[in-house]
């Protein structure tokens, strides 16, 4: 294999590895609490939450390049980001999330409410209870929600051109790659970068499969 | 055991009840049909249910107190085996080992929860409640998730306990001769009202409404 397209498999599949690591506090904390909490403004938060995933990719990276710009409300501290690895891990992160959330939540809303209740009346923590009982019975859907989060994360195009570009060698990915190289006319290596993209994100969702059909035989 | 009191200002969902009892010997029972706020009012006496209001056991607030408390349906954790929930409060001592013993858990440690019949579960429940080493224990309908083959074991276990373990309790449940054989004083609820009060040989020997019954 070209040395190129292996150094693209391994930056892409670092990008996904510390997106989901990114996410993951956010998708426990707010999927516990979605899952949980009764409040005003619930849908609305929700709806916030998800939005993501039923934009164009490109909105999100417009979005989110106008709030790390400069002059952008998140620009002073982190218009260094911009065109660099770690946007592109944002931008997988965001466009993401939703995906990881929305099975993370459910992992928890399948949890007895009755076994918290057990956990805090045998004098355990709220926070003991989460660690003790729900996140390990709530563990299926976390995993799902981890690996299709990771799958969507490495085939991340529109908000990661938009917000790290395609700098070979730096920002690059195998999506993002992969289409430089069809506008390029490097058709075989378009093609290459299809099939690791193929193999990586079908191995990714078929784990997920598996963990749900396990958590479901449970 | 001395009597104990036990003082209720409480708003329970859609009613306030107002109980102030001393109950005379160990065992109080709670008696009424579904639905008279009997699992509402034990729910916050195990402190898993916040309300306005208190809960005084003799002097003390129910929330300085550790309440060991049995739910219906046992509720075990299902990841972990019996023997984890036994030790889940980590208390691992005297009473955790005479609560196996009572309860003739000895032989199922090891097993997973999945599995045990409707009695077994309620014995786990039970060893995992007595062995928090609770100030007072609740039993809300502990027979009520157990076939009928099996209660009358599940029932001489329970007398054991009773019998063993020198803690006030709450016993909760619809059946007159369940109450009849277990409780040294009883309250009647219905709707969310107390009804009555005292001697359950004398409040339950009368008829009992067909509708407490149903249920």
């Amino acid at each position: 294999m070209d040395p190129l397209h292996l150094e693209l498999l391994f930056r892409t599949l670092f990008i996904g590895v510390v997106s989901v690591v990114v996410q993951l506090p956010f998708a426990l904390l707010f999927g516990r609490i979605l899952a949980r909490a009764e409040f005003r403004g619930k849908a609305v938060v929700q709806s916030l939450l998800v939005l993501p995933m039923f934009l164009p990719p490109v909105a999100v990276g417009l979005m989110l390049l106008l709030a790390l710009a400069p002059d952008g409300p998140l620009g002073g501290t982190f218009s260094g980001l911009l065109f660099s690895r770690n946007a592109a891990i944002i931008a997988a992160a965001v466009v993401s999330f939703p995906l990881m959330l929305r099975h993370v939540q459910e992992g928890f809303t399948a949890v007895p409410l009755r076994l918290s209740q057990v956990s805090r009346s045998l004098g355990q923590s709220a926070w003991m209870t989460f660690w003790r009982v729900e996140l390990p019975l709530a563990k299926a859907g976390v995993t799902v929600g981890v690996l299709l989060s990771f799958a969507r994360g490495i085939s991340e195009y529109g908000a990661t051109s938009v917000i790290a570009g395609v700098i070979p060698g730096h920002t690059e990915t195998l999506a993002t790659g992969l289409m430089r190289r069809l506008n390029s006319g490097d058709d075989s290596g378009a093609i290459m970068l299809a099939y690791l993209s193929l193999v990586v994100g079908f191995a990714a969702v078929l784990i997920s499969e598996l963990a749900m059909k396990r958590g479901s035989s449970r | 055991m001395n009597d104990w009191r036990i003082d209720v200002k409480a708003e329970l969902g859609d009613f306030k009840l107002s109980v102030d009892v001393r109950c005379k010997g160990r065992v109080l029972g709670l008696f009424g049909p579904s639905g008279s706020g009997k699992s509402t009012l034990v729910e916050r006496f195990a402190g898993v249910q916040s309300f306005h209001g208190q809960i005084m056991v003799d002097d003390r607030s129910v929330t300085e107190l550790r309440v060991g408390w049995v739910p219906q349906e046992g509720a075990l954790f299902p990841h972990l085996s019996v023997e984890e929930n036994i030790d889940y409060s980590g208390k691992r001592g005297v009473v955790r080992d005479r609560a196996i013993d009572v309860l003739g858990l000895k032989g199922l440690l090891g097993r997973s929860v999945k599995g045990l019949s409707g009695g077994e579960i309620q014995r786990v429940s039970l060893a995992r409640a007595l062995a928090s080493e609770p100030d007072i224990l609740i039993l809300d309908e502990p027979l009520s998730g157990v076939d009928l083959p099996r209660r009358a074991t599940v029932f001489s276990f329970l007398l054991d306990v009773l019998k063993q373990f020198e803690l006030p309790m709450v016993y909760v449940s619809h059946d007159p001769a369940e109450m009849l054989a277990v409780v040294d004083h009883v309250l009647l609820l219905d709707d969310g009202v107390v009804v009555g009060d005292g001697l359950p040989s004398k409040l339950l020997s009368i008829p009992t409404p067909s509708h407490w019954l149903s249920n």
